[in-house]
């Protein structure tokens, strides 16, 4: 390494609020998704759908719709030459593999999978000739309730598998027995965690075109991981990777459901290469709702061996998770995250957990924001509150009776994770002044003696993101000759506003303005490699990516600069467009001119390579834990069953910030959507497996009329885990929101003495309980 | 799923309008605001031959509100958002406006149509319930420019069925007028979500005499049924009462009567359904009294 020392002295832009730089785009509805791209020749596809849950499937006929005017073609999969199937597990074998043709061939197994793909002139051709392809199916028995899918004497989804679990798995942390046997009482919970959409306002989308005279695929795929997208399609397709270009452009939303490939990436591909055109496909909503991945969909049991002061001595779970027709690779580790997350924020030594993943003729589960982790945060946390309402306990006296003290951390989980930070109690502490919760509770006996049913819900969230140690995210920067910053980063955002916290950190580093930045991402062409957006990586991942890779050219600036100006031993500055000796009151050299300079062999110190980009890979030290307190007021009508949120506070921990207007957006976000879960949302399927919330009519979801303000305050506790000390905040409001609505209506229900065992909480099931015969 | 191939006409005049209807039969649809239809084609429930396009018809010949001696009229092409919004309708049949705020959210009031709604006659369609308790009269004319009126009463026969006739058109809907002092009236929605259809809709219209005793009053109910649920015996039980708590009581347990084999769906089973029209239709009867009983003021 050099003498020359460089240090930043000017004020930091990161930690503070900046406005999106990729808002105008889309508030002007200048954004480019799928949709608007359009390719000259190109072809549209549509999907023939199963109109059955479970069906062999006998006969295709595609004669009619090859009579249609515009039509191309229609594959099948018998027509889908060389490729091999969709992915599920491999060498796992306590899982049952399920092979599964790219389009199903011999059997469908939910209502809504494609079976074929037609081409033509355009949407509408495409759209007209569907009908007129002739499947013959012969109905088979549909599975579709998981406590019955688990009995002997249900029909089966898969002939080949000796049941309807796709796996069982116990795990066993700890003295369990000796804990539930020292316990003054045992507590016992039943919760239903139900099925719901990820829903993004853009669907789904594809487009492929395939340049034959340079033997390449370039595919546009609304995603969040265009290099792993790249490379699965890749794979089934069995063509090499290097042959296909994957570019994602804006995406409108994914939520956790566009981390996966689907049939149609494939199918849609396929067809371009074989008839040598661009085609299209856009998912309607209605297929998004048949087709789409679903989440959560989890069966809960806990049971607490509990000390009259509340301490909680063990914990067991069981977990029914519906994995839907097919085992993919997420719908097995997903339902394990909830599992490795179950003890929460709570220092309990001894864990067992058991977990049973059933197949149904339903569309298959996966991640969906949060993935597991929600469901983990669900259980435990409305586990606590059923405790304390049991031993007549305060639930934030339970909550500081059983937290994991500061001191500590690192902490490790009877499941195996290290904890790598946290200060539970203090982000409490700060939960209850910023609400006022001495005043909330007042507020709640006064309303009380009116008869008005008015509920406080408490809920102390922590999460595993960052993932993951081998896992990383990449980065690189390029300073042009013209002094211009470019970002190219790993991942891929679909809404999140990746583009200006990145920004921020580079403007830091390099003492330049945000105007002067510029990110780039989504297009496996500018990185060797980039992973999936998802799990709250990006700002503790790729930020830090982006961070070394600007420490990188920070170096390799400053020591040109330091060669330009005859410095042997200074300390270089970055500010303002300006390269300085420290206390030359910013002489020193533009940040224009050091750039020009990189790119000349001649003006660089010797056996210097001449340009500026920096690449890094940044694997980290170890997971991030965020944390938080949620609580929420609530009132019931006790007529009609109708809640209505009062209040709502989120304190949340994502250790440093670097642009806390981001943070507070993606908590706003994902309050919603953890409000929605406990409200109003619910994939509902009918016994003969067709699904009934196939329209936004049925399948409602929060609006703004339907919010109250969320009011957000937060703590900050670092992480080693990684150089910025970020943890990440994009699933905690999911996480946090559904279990402290819920929490605060059980509440509000007290005089009644019920627990709330379903979602969502419709004014319906709501009076039922206050009846009596919910 | 798309639509199916249709012809398109736009038709200049109301007599063209039918006449189209006459010449192509049942295939043939007329499209209003299209916001109860379109949605059905999109997802396969209605595939019509031919749609007749009503918005090209001279405005004023379908899209108004007059006013004469006796009745309010309205035109069937009048939107929701005019019917919020229009002075006439607020001061002499303040329920409808009332009624129109609560669908769907602006867009969709913007573009539906108070005939439109009618006529598609969705047993939550917020309408049916207000209008059966006003007695309004629907007025439809056919090719032979026969015009035909028909009571809101006799209008919604079931679900998605009206008493027009195949080549009918709506053309307005008529209110008969009330003097602005000693009526009330309201209309209460408790909707499954934020600018969601009514699990119940209920409106109710309530007279009194100057000593507030109540002349008439009227309970009417959409969402619950195939078709709104006209409580008669409120009329009866009420007419000469003086209408206090114990007697709305009493006309919550009329109601539970009234309602027989109530609508059941995902967002609201009929043991609810019949509960919830019993409460609201003890909301809208209280607020329609209490708005009966502010002398002077326009709050019928
Ligand atoms: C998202 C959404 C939410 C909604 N929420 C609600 C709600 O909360 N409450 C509610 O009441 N409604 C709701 N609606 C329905 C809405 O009110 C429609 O506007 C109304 O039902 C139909 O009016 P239209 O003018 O759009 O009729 P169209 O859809 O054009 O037509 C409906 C039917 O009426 C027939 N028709 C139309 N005009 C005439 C005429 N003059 N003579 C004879 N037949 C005619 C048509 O042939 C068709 O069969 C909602 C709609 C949407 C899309």
């Amino acid at each position: 390494m050099s003498a020359v020392q460089v240090a930043v002295t000017r004020k930091q832009l990161v930690g503070t609020s900046q406005k999106r730089m990729e808002d105008p785009k889309f508030v002007s509805g200048s954004g480019r998704y799928i949709d608007d791209i359009k390719l000259p020749g190109m072809l549209y596809a549509a999907f023939v759908r199963s109109p059955h849950a479970h069906a062999r499937v006998l006969k295709i006929d595609a004669s009619k719709a090859l009579k249609q005017p515009g039509v191309k073609a229609v594959l099948t999969n018998d027509e889908l030459k060389g490729i091999k199937n969709m992915p599920t597990v491999e060498d796992e074998p306590e899982t049952v593999a399920t092979p599964r043709p790219v389009l199903a061939s011999k059997e469908v197994n939910y209502a809504g999978e494609a079976v074929a793909l037609l081409l033509a002139e355009s949407k509408y051709a495409a759209e007209d000739a569907l009908e007129l392809v002739e499947v013959e199916y012969e109905p088979l028995d549909p599975v579709h309730d998981l406590e019955a899918a688990m009995k002997a004497e249900s029909a089966k989804v898969h002939d080949y598998a000796p049941s309807n679990l796709s796996y069982h798995f116990v795990y066993e942390n700890g003295d369990v027995e000796g804990a539930f046997r020292q316990a003054d009482e045992v507590v016992k919970v039943d919760l239903v965690n139900q099925r719901i959409h990820p829903l993004p306002l853009e669907p789904r989308g594809v487009i492929a075109s395939y340049d034959s005279g340079n033997d390449l695929l370039t595919i546009w795929l609304s995603t969040q991981d265009p290099h792993g997208m790249r490379n699965s399609i890749a794979d089934v397709l069995n063509v090499p990777a290097a042959k296909v270009r994957l570019i994602a452009p804006d995406v409108g939303g994914g939520f956790g459901c566009k981390g996966s490939m689907y049939p149609e990436d494939v199918a849609v591909s396929y067809a371009s290469m074989h008839v040598g055109r661009p085609v299209k496909w856009v998912e309607s909503r209605r297929e998004n709702l048949l087709t789409t991945i679903h989440g959560r969909g989890q069966k809960q049991h806990a049971e607490l061996a509990v000390r009259r002061d509340g301490r909680i001595l063990g914990l067991k779970i069981k977990i029914v998770s519906d994995a839907g027709a097919y085992t993919t690779g997420l719908n097995v580790e997903i339902p394990k995250l909830t599992y490795k997350m179950g003890t929460g924020v709570y220092d309990i030594g001894a864990y067992m957990a058991e977990i049973f993943s059933i197949f149904t003729n339903e569309v298959p589960q996966e991640a969906y924001r949060g993935a597991g982790r929600p469901e983990a945060a669900y259980l435990i946390e409305r586990s606590m509150n059923i405790v304390a309402r049991k031993l007549r306990l305060d639930p934030v006296k339970i909550r500081q009776v059983n937290f994991i003290a500061k001191d500590k951390f690192p902490f490790r989980t009877p499941s195996g994770y290290t904890y790598d930070s946290g200060d539970y109690h203090g982000n409490l502490q700060k939960a209850l002044e910023v609400s006022s919760y001495e005043r909330l509770k007042a507020e709640q006996r006064e309303a009380r003696e009116l008869g008005r049913l008015v509920g406080i819900g408490l809920v102390t969230w922590v999460e595993v993101c960052g993932f993951a140690p081998g896992f990383g995210q990449t980065a690189a920067i390029t300073v042009t000759k013209t002094g211009d910053v470019i970002i190219t980063a790993g991942g891929h955002p679909h809404g999140q506003g990746h583009a200006t916290p990145l920004a921020q950190i580079v403007a830091d580093e390099l003492g330049v303005d945000l105007s002067k930045i510029t990110v780039v991402h989504g297009d496996t062409s500018m990185l060797p490699w980039s992973s999936v957006t998802a799990g709250s990586r990006s700002a503790p991942l790729t930020g830090s990516a982006v961070l070394l890779s600007a420490r990188k050219v920070r170096d390799k600036m400053s020591k040109i600069a330091a060669h330009k100006l005859g410095l042997k031993d200074a300390k270089l500055a970055f500010e303002g467009g300006k390269i300085f000796p420290n206390g030359d009151g910013g002489k020193g050299l533009t940040f224009e001119k050091v750039a020009d300079l990189a790119y000349d062999g001649e003006k660089i110190p010797p056996g210097m390579e001449p340009t500026l980009f920096e690449y890094t890979a940044f694997s980290p030290a170890n997971y991030t834990f965020p944390f938080g307190t949620h609580i929420a007021m609530v009132e019931v009508e006790k007529e009609t069953g109708v809640v209505k949120i009062l209040k709502y506070f989120a304190t949340d921990d994502c250790g440093k910030l670097i642009n806390p207007m981001v943070v507070e957006g993606q908590v706003h976000g994902g309050v919603v959507q953890g409000i929605g879960q406990a409200m109003i949302e619910e994939i509902v399927y009918d016994d003969n497996g067709q699904l009934l919330t196939s329209t936004l009519a049925d399948y409602v979801i929060p609006s703004a009329e339907s919010l109250v303000e969320i009011v957000w305050n937060r703590t900050e506790t670092p992480t080693y885990a990684n150089p910025l000390g970020v943890k990440g905040i994009g699933e905690a409001g999911t996480i946090a929101a559904t279990p402290v609505i819920v929490n605060a209506v059980e509440d509000a229900l007290s005089p009644y003495d019920v627990t709330v065992e379903r979602m969502p909480l419709r004014s319906d099931y709501v009076r039922s309980l206050i009846k009596g015969s919910g | 799923m798309m639509n199916k191939p249709f012809d398109y006409f736009a038709p200049k005049s109301i007599s063209e309008a039918v006449s189209l209807l006459k010449k192509h039969g049942s295939g043939a649809k007329l499209i209003a605001g299209g916001q109860s239809l379109v949605p059905l084609m999109n997802l396969g429930l209605a595939a019509p031959r031919q749609i007749i396009d009503l918005t090209h018809i001279k405005k004023d010949s379908l899209s108004y509100v007059k006013l004469d001696k006796d009745s309010l009229m309205i035109g069937s092409m009048t939107t929701h958002s005019a019917v919020e919004n229009s002075p006439q309708i607020r001061r002499h049949c303040r329920i409808l406006s009332e009624t129109a705020m609560t669908i769907a959210d602006v867009q969709v009031r913007n573009r539906g149509t108070i005939g439109g709604s009618v006529c598609h006659a969705d047993p939550a369609g917020d309408y049916l319930a207000p209008l059966v308790a006003v007695d309004a009269e629907f007025r439809a004319i056919n090719p032979k420019r026969k015009v035909r009126t028909i009571s809101a009463d006799k209008f919604f026969v079931d679900i998605f069925t009206t008493a027009l006739k195949r080549d009918e058109l709506l053309t307005e809907i008529r209110v008969p007028k009330r003097p602005s002092t000693r009526n009330g009236s309201a209309y209460v929605k408790h909707k499954y979500v934020e600018g969601g259809f009514a699990i119940v809709g209920a409106a109710a219209v309530v007279s009194v005499n100057k000593d507030g005793i109540c002349d008439r009053a009227k309970v009417v109910l959409s969402g619950v049924s195939t078709r709104p649920v006209r409580v008669d015996m409120i009329e009866k039980e009420f007419r000469g009462e003086n209408l206090d708590e114990r007697a709305i009581e009493e006309a919550g347990r009329i109601v539970r009567e009234a309602v027989h084999d109530p609508l059941s769906d995902i967002h609201a089973s009929a043991d609810y359904r019949r509960e919830m029209a019993v409460v609201f239709a003890k909301r809208a009867l209280r607020l329609a009294l209490a708005r009966s009983r502010k002398t002077g003021a326009q709050h019928n």
